[in-house]
């Protein structure tokens, strides 16, 4: 019963994130609240933002964090299992 | 809550760096003690520093706001290693993130260990505790502690960027405009990162086994 309430509920959480999706109000959809406020702010009051030590740019950044995540991923799953092993 | 070099005045920057480094070396010394006594309490730190460093890159988008924002995951660590530890744990993951990942930057560093990994940290951590010690279900304490974690980061960053932005006279007001700005993707995100908190602790206080293994102290259960 638990397990059914669960799915019902993530199945109609999901729905309504993905209608949400249509209504979004921002200018610029789906940026990062770092460039949307931070960034805004700051360009607002005249501050130059520096290039990133290495800059990331199209499908390049998609590959650095696919990479990044997936070793995250990894080295969390390697070390939950030495924390479980008796 | 990433703020990317050229943002904060370099002697701001300085200033961040000053606070960050006792809680810093407070966190390492107790890593150090820790894992004499403790033979699984490196595993556990690598795997929290892994979930911290995944967390909080992972843009989640925010339907209705339209942008997008990440948890912080300092509330999950903040409660099991303490505040000290997690800040160590939150400085590896932005200082990576800085170096590889354009997020943050490396001169303000210090600000953004002041915001996530300390302020993050403790918020996170005082919420549980005094929730727990009142005698609140672990569930619902994990909940609010993760929604604390993420809001005293974004309050933090907020004031860290009035104070560097603001004009004379006009800090209060800066900050409020900030903090306003970041509510309609953070009040949402909190939310998710109390859900994502409750359940590691939760999970993590069922096994046993693992407790015993890293000397969860016992208000923590």
């Amino acid at each position: 019963m638990k397990k059914m309430a669960f799915m019902l509920s993530t199945i109609i959480l999901s729905i309504i994130l993905m209608l949400g999706c249509f209504v979004a109000f921002a200018q610029e959809k789906w940026q990062g609240v770092d460039e949307a406020v931070i960034g805004k702010f700051a360009e607002e009051k005249g501050r130059q933002i520096k290039e990133p030590l290495i800059p990331l740019e199209g499908d390049a950044e998609l590959f650095v964090f696919v990479i990044f995540s997936a070793t995250g991923g990894f080295i969390a799953g390697y070390y939950w299992r030495q924390i479980v092993q008796r | 809550m990433h703020i990317s070099d050229g943002i904060l005045p370099i002697e701001q920057c300085v200033v961040w760096f000053a606070v960050a480094v006792p809680f810093i070396g407070i966190g390492l010394k107790q890593i150090r003690e820790r894992s004499k006594t403790n033979l699984k309490y490196k595993p556990l730190l690598a795997f929290l520093a892994a979930i911290v460093f995944v967390l909080s890159m992972v843009p989640i988008p925010v339907p209705i706001a339209g942008t997008c924002s990440h948890p912080a995951g300092t509330g999950i660590t903040a409660i099991i290693t303490g505040p000290f530890v997690s800040v160590v744990l939150a400085s590896i993951a932005l200082l990576l993130q800085a170096i590889f990942l354009a997020h943050g930057g490396i001169t303000t560093l210090g600000a953004n260990i002041v915001s996530m990994g300390i302020m993050g940290s403790l918020g996170g951590y005082f919420t549980f505790k005094i929730l727990r010690k009142i005698g609140v279900n672990l569930g619902i304490a994990g909940f609010i502690a993760g929604i604390m974690a993420d809001w005293f980061t974004y309050t933090t960053t907020s004031f860290e960027l009035a104070f560097a932005l603001a004009g004379k006279g006009e800090f209060f007001e800066t900050f409020l405009k900030i903090l306003l700005a970041f509510v309609p993707t953070q009040l949402p995100i909190g939310i998710a990162e109390g859900f994502i908190t409750s359940a590691v602790v939760v999970m993590l206080a069922k096994r046993t086994d693992i407790i015993e293994k890293i000397n969860l102290q016992e208000g923590e259960r």
